[in-house]
């Protein structure tokens, strides 16, 4: 464990291994005549060659500007003819919703024969803790659809709009100084057992979910609240309706952090302190929620059923029935249920895997769709490789990967080829901050970088040569197609490039992992961001942990994030987060690969539809199912 | 006999010391940090939450230390918890063990059933004047079935059956539909036993018939013949009775490794057994439950071969004197 | 019972005394074509007209068996850039020689799911297959009989040692102990064979031991001491020739069991990495796409069942020759 140390170990590290590794002059050269002045004043205080090394990773801005106009200027040919190809991409999403239109009408036939959907069974993958009914103890946010129908959280987070929906809190409003949050709850909210709901028992649940020390913290949801906790002070009731979050620091969006989170669900105090965490969250008989179905067994990794509750504050829930069918989790999963969503052994099949696209979409009676994901994936760079620690060969790298022709051909026009930084979907979606696959590009930036064609149609600056390896890591007996076709992509640009085995295991293993400098370069893959939140992806940025050999210190970039905790003005906090997204663009702290997808399918005489996106009062989670 | 049995029963102690540092010397030897695995699965990881954990998990204890601790707690029935799925550890073991143990009790059934059967068949009509193409394929027959991959024929079967057909469940131990009773279960056991069993059964059928070919040429047999015992009588009274050994040597120790859970089988069914189970957490490098599954299965191994062992050693007097 | 194929003759009769063998063993010399025919192949693969197996070509995916393509030109390792269409503009940057016109491509099983040739696929997977199928298996035997050889004609301190620690190696089910090996060591070509070889070497030390226990305490074998030869010449001139057709018997039929067993691995992503190819790594491309293209699975599934079936009818055979009591059956 290398890096436990910290991050000032390997921010240190990058500069000095930068010249202790490849010792170029002309990178030394280069740097001294950008910063003349300012290396005049740091010479007083530290050891010459230090200062160079120091100076090399804080002027970066100033390099970029440079290289950014002549990215911006050369390209222009090729701008057009990418949006060309968009054009022809949005056509055949137009035709895919005509299609759609078709198959509704089919519905309401069916419809009309079977009009009742009573029981409904859904088929989940589980992978990590399976059978939690609790949705403050849940690990991933994979297994939680089913602990989200029975548990329920103050507000609720729209994916798709990136707005906050009212749920057991009415309304809320976070103080303009950004210290403190204030619920209003919601009348007439009862848990299952038929006790009221009551600002106490939001005071309960916050002081058991965010603090460490206290008896009945829920354990499960340590990593989720990683983002609310060093922000939350305490929870205090104003009346009987109202409770107020106090801050320990400013935070502008305190309402999803405590009231929305994916860990901040609400859990029936009594039941908790007579049974503990794991029996309330485990066994039926002990579990008392608030949510619209009520739990009523539990087989460990096979099934969960649970009833609908009568009482639930919002809208009749759909089903008499809930049944939830567990599956194992990656390929062997994903592949058994789509099988038992075509034999007709579930009625829907959840995160189905987009390498049986047309099996379903060709069988009749099965509606299928993949939506965009609000998880970003990428991959993650090690940047103490001599190679990489210039931005411009980062950026060759990451446009010579061909996401749009990758995702068409295996995926489907289902799924959005994804080249840019953060939040799709979101209002933070910035189209300037895109890395698309430009080979005339890749070999311009390869050019001002001081690289030229070798003999062997290598990349190469003096000793170094454009050779790195792709790590790749997924579930077990799933090909990395992706990295296959990537590295196809960067060897056919001049670069040389290899897999390197699969082993999720190693991934974080910084002794002999793909991290480890003697290694290999360009690691794994990894998914991102909730929550839309700037606070995640600069995370990312600054961490000093097992993500962060992305690490760049960016003066610019610090500046905005402590800006944006107390922007309350969305649109500035749009435009704030916008131009972190273009830093980003220009440095590539990671590679982007694509957005995962969530893919959904289902039985057409059973259900309509299976949308993506919390919506209110919507549930499950990211699905939203309409019965028939 | 009695000496016999206490020395076989003495040698398994230290073969189970022996097992033991190895399962805990391999699951020191997995590269990969499985707290830091896990955390990073979640995509969230730092420095002090990993060793938290690892404090938690017992991992920064000097070695000796951490094999006795286990070692003990193992005797008191705690296996520990698993990092991934938070469960303990004797509990996935006993799920996945009770769904391996019905789908290897099922194929040893399906072994028994038509391997036995049609290699005793085929060797009572093996001198017989059967039409040639009958008893040539009785012969041929089990080759086939060892040779192709069961794995493959059960995804075609999965194909065929589960999803065109739809007559039998593709996948899963239980439809929630139809409640959790024995038929339920008994149609789920059919594809993955086929699947699990293919090789097998071809195994035993070939076995059988060639020790009861053997056995039917032997001088006891040529006796009864003469005795004029009925020929029903000769063949499964006086031949299987012999043949009878070796084909439950066999299907002990087939039952013993159809209990490691084949995982390639539970892989394509999703059957939740301890194959599956060993696979993911194998690749989790959820540590605990590896551990516990290996000294659970090696332990298994060793008191079933055990037990052929002695039962073989009751049968056949010689062996004990070997 | 000396080997039929004894040593010391001239070369030119016993090769006629080989021909005359094989004519008067059909069923052996059968059993011989397929598995020599695919170990020609896998040796000359690298000379044989075929395209890469790596070269990905994205608008030739699940190209069904029987079809054609066009070759567009080559790439910068000189490999073949093919597209469905004739249309040349498709592939402009990775294309560096162009063909005008495009040439014709034949695809005999059609392609995968990253438009891959399954025919030089499958050819360069054999290569891997039949690395850990014949020679892990040559391993095996050549270990497994050495030390079975020491323990059963030694007996005393040298048989309890090895004898101890086969009892440790059989205490763990074959594959149990492979997947722990290959886990520990990690996913590659050497350490499956590595896995192989060890899961497997316990059981075959075993059995090789209690063969060599029958002949031990042969006649020929006590003359031979009673002459003074020490016990290495007694071991591998007198007691491994009596062996010798078990040998060749277990041999072939270890060899089917390592076919499914590597492939099974494979299958599950624990075997040869991507993306060179061997018949598991297929077989699990397969299985991806087993209903939109059922006949990438197919491939890899029918050629281990021809060799699987050749190595028993070859071990059946062999054991038939050279036992007189079984070939009686």
């Amino acid at each position: 464990m290398i890096l436990r140390s910290g991050a000032a170990a390997v921010a240190g590290g990058v500069g000095a291994a930068a010249l202790a590794a490849c010792g170029e002059a002309e990178v030394v050269e280069k740097t001294v005549t950008v910063t003349v002045t300012e290396v005049k004043e740091v010479v007083k205080e530290v050891p010459v060659e230090t200062v160079v090394t120091k100076e090399v990773v804080k002027e970066v801005p100033v390099e970029t500007v440079v290289t950014k106009e002549v990215i911006k200027e050369v390209p222009v040919v090729e701008v057009r003819e990418v949006e060309v190809e968009k054009v022809v991409t949005q056509e055949k999403v137009v035709e895919v919703e005509v299609e759609k239109v078709v198959t509704q009408e089919k519905v309401v036939e069916v419809m009309v024969e079977n009009p009742k959907a009573d029981s409904l069974v859904i088929g989940l993958p589980v992978t990590a803790r399976v059978d939690d009914l609790d949705g403050s103890q849940v690990y991933e946010f994979q297994t939680k659809i089913h602990a989200f129908c029975t548990s329920e959280s103050l507000l609720l987070y729209d994916y798709q709009t990136q707005t906050l929906k009212p749920r057991l809190a009415e309304s809320w409003e976070v103080a303009p100084d950004a210290t403190s949050v204030t619920f209003t709850l919601r009348e007439g909210v009862t848990w299952h057992n038929g006790d009221p709901f009551t600002p106490e028992d939001v005071v309960f649940n916050f002081n058991r979910i965010f603090r460490d020390d206290d008896p009945y913290h829920a354990e499960g949801t340590f990593y989720y609240n990683g983002f609310a906790q060093p922000f939350y002070g305490d929870t205090e009731v104003l009346d009987g309706r109202t409770v107020r979050v106090n801050l320990t620091q400013p935070d502008a969006l305190a309402a999803e952090k405590f009231g929305a989170l994916d860990s901040s669900y609400m859990a029936h105090p009594p039941s908790v302190m007579e049974h503990g965490n794991r029996e309330y969250s485990t066994d039926v008989d002990k579990y008392v929620g608030t949510g619209p179905y009520i739990p009523v067994e539990l087989r460990p990794a096979e099934l969960v059923r649970m009833v609908r509750n009568e009482n639930w504050w919002g809208p009749k829930p759909d089903f008499d029935e809930l049944i939830f069918r567990l599956f194992p989790g990656g390929q062997a999963g994903a592949d058994a249920r789509v099988n038992a969503l075509l034999a007709g052994e579930v009625d829907v099949a959840l995160y189905t895997p987009a390498t049986r696209r047309n099996d379903l979409f060709r069988t009749p009676g099965i509606g299928a769709k993949w939506f965009s994901n609000f998880v970003l994936g990428y991959f993650y760079i090690n940047h103490t490789f001599p190679l990489f620690q210039d931005n411009r060969v980062r950026q060759a790298v990451a446009r010579s990967f061909d996401r749009v022709s990758f995702y068409e051909a295996t995926a489907g026009p289902t799924v959005l080829p994804w080249g840019r930084f953060w939040f799709p979907g979101s209002p933070y979606l910035n189209d300037a901050a895109e890395l698309d696959y430009d080979p005339a590009q890749v070999a311009s930036l390869m050019q001002d970088a001081g690289f030229s064609m070798g003999g062997d149609g290598v990349w190469a600056n003096g000793d170094m040569r454009a050779e790195f390896k792709i790590q790749y890591s997924g579930d077990p007996g799933a090909p990395p197609d992706r990295e296959t076709f990537w590295m196809q992509g960067l060897n056919d640009l001049g670069f040389s490039v290899e897999l390197d085995a699969w082993d999720p295991a190693i991934r974080a293993d910084f002794d002999s992992g793909p991290f480890a400098q003697q290694n290999l370069n360009v690691g794994g893959w990894g998914v991102g961001v909730f929550l839309g939140d700037p606070a995640f992806a600069y995370q990312r940025w600054t961490a000093g942990d097992f993500f962060a050999l992305s690490y760049m210190d960016n003066a610019e970039m610090n500046q905005l994030y402590q800006d944006i905790l107390v922007e309350a003005d969305a649109d500035n906090r749009t435009s704030k987060v916008h131009r972190m997204q273009e830093i980003a663009a220009d440095q590539v702290p990671w590679i982007p690969s694509t957005v995962s997808t969530l893919g959904a399918a289902w039985r057409e005489e059973k259900v309509t539809n299976v949308t993506s996106g919390a919506t209110q009062y919507s549930y499950p989670w990211l699905y939203k199912v309409a019965p028939v | 006999m009695t000496r016999y049995i206490a020395r076989r029963l003495l040698s398994v102690i230290p073969l189970l010391i022996a097992v033991s540092l190895i399962v805990f010397g391999m699951s020191k030897a997995l590269p990969g940090d499985p707290v830091a695995i896990f955390l990073q699965q979640a995509d969230i990881a730092n420095p002090e939450l990993v060793n938290a954990m690892r404090d938690k998990y017992g991992l920064n204890d000097p070695l000796p230390v951490q094999y006795w601790t286990w070692l003990s707690l193992m005797f008191q029935g705690d296996m520990g918890e698993s990092i991934r799925r938070g469960e303990r550890v004797s509990d996935l073991l006993f799920r996945g063990m009770r769904n391996t143990f019905s789908v290897a009790t099922a194929s040893v059934a399906l072994v028994i059933v038509v391997g036995w059967t049609m290699g005793v068949l085929s060797a009572v009509v093996h001198n017989r004047a059967w039409p040639q193409a009958i008893t040539r394929f009785l012969a041929q027959a089990p080759v086939l079935m060892i040779s192709i991959p069961g794995f493959a024929v059960a995804v075609f079967m999965v194909l065929i059956f589960g999803i065109s057909l739809g007559w039998l469940p593709t996948s899963g131990v239980s439809n929630p539909r139809e409640g959790d009773d024995v038929i339920d279960l008994a149609k789920h056991l059919i594809l993955p036993t086929i699947g699990l069993a293919l090789a097998s059964v071809g195994g035993n059928w070939r076995l059988a018939r060639n020790t009861m070919i053997e056995v039917l040429r032997e001088d006891y047999i040529r006796m009864a013949h003469a005795k004029g015992l009925p020929l029903w009588r000769v063949y499964f009274v006086h031949g299987l009775r012999t043949t009878l050994v070796p084909l439950l040597t066999s299907a002990g120790l087939l039952f013993g490794s159809l209990l490691t859970g084949s995982f390639i089988l539970e892989y394509i069914f999703a059957w939740p057994g301890i194959g599956l189970l060993l696979v993911e957490s194998t690749v989790n490098r959820d540590v605990p439950v590896v551990m516990g599954a290996t000294i659970l299965i090696a332990s298994l191994y060793i008191v079933l071969n055990l037990a052929v062992d002695i039962l073989y050693a009751i049968v056949d007097p010689r062996v004990r004197y070997a | 019972m000396h080997s039929a194929l004894s040593p010391n003759k001239p070369a030119g009769q016993r090769l006629r005394r080989t021909a005359t063998f094989l004519r008067d063993h059909p069923v052996l010399s059968a059993s011989l074509i397929p598995i020599l025919l695919l170990i020609i192949i896998a040796l000359i693969a690298p000379l044989l007209p075929i395209t890469d197996p790596n070269r990905a070509n994205l608008s030739v995916r699940y190209l069904p068996p029987l079809s054609e393509a066009y070759i567009l030109g080559t790439d910068r390792q000189g490999n073949d850039v093919v597209h469905a269409e004739r249309n040349p503009d498709l592939f402009p940057s990775s294309v560096v020689e162009r063909y005008e016109p495009p040439v014709r491509k034949h695809y005999v099983l059609g392609a995968d799911s990253l438009g891959r040739d399954i025919v030089s696929r499958l050819i360069w997977g054999s290569r891997v297959s039949l690395l850990i199928g014949i020679f892990a298996n040559v391993a095996v035997v050549l270990i497994s009989v050495f030390f079975g050889l020491l323990a059963g004609y030694l007996g005393g301190r040298v048989d309890g040692v090895i004898m101890r620690l086969v009892d440790i190696g059989l205490a763990f089910p074959g594959l149990l102990l492979a997947l722990l090996i290959l886990t520990v060591l990690g996913p590659s070509v050497i350490n499956m064979a590595v896995a192989v070889i060890l899961s497997s070497v316990p059981l075959n030390i075993r059995f090789f031991r209690g063969q060599v226990l029958t002949v031990r305490n042969a006649k020929y074998v006590e003359a031979a001491r009673l002459l003074g030869y020490n016990n290495l010449r007694i071991m591998f001139r007198e007691v491994l020739p009596n062996v010798m057709p078990l040998i060749i018997t277990v041999t072939a039929l270890n060899a089917t069991s390592f076919f499914i067993f590597t492939a099974g691995f494979s299958l599950i992503g624990m075997g040869l990495q991507p993306p060179d190819p061997d018949w598991g790594t297929i077989m699990s491309d397969g299985l991806r796409a087993l209903y939109e293209q059922p006949a990438v699975i197919l491939g890899p599934t029918i050629l281990i069942s021809i060799l699987a079936i050749c190595f028993n009818i070859l071990g059946d055979e062999v054991q038939k020759i050279l036992s007189p009591r079984e070939s009686q059956l």
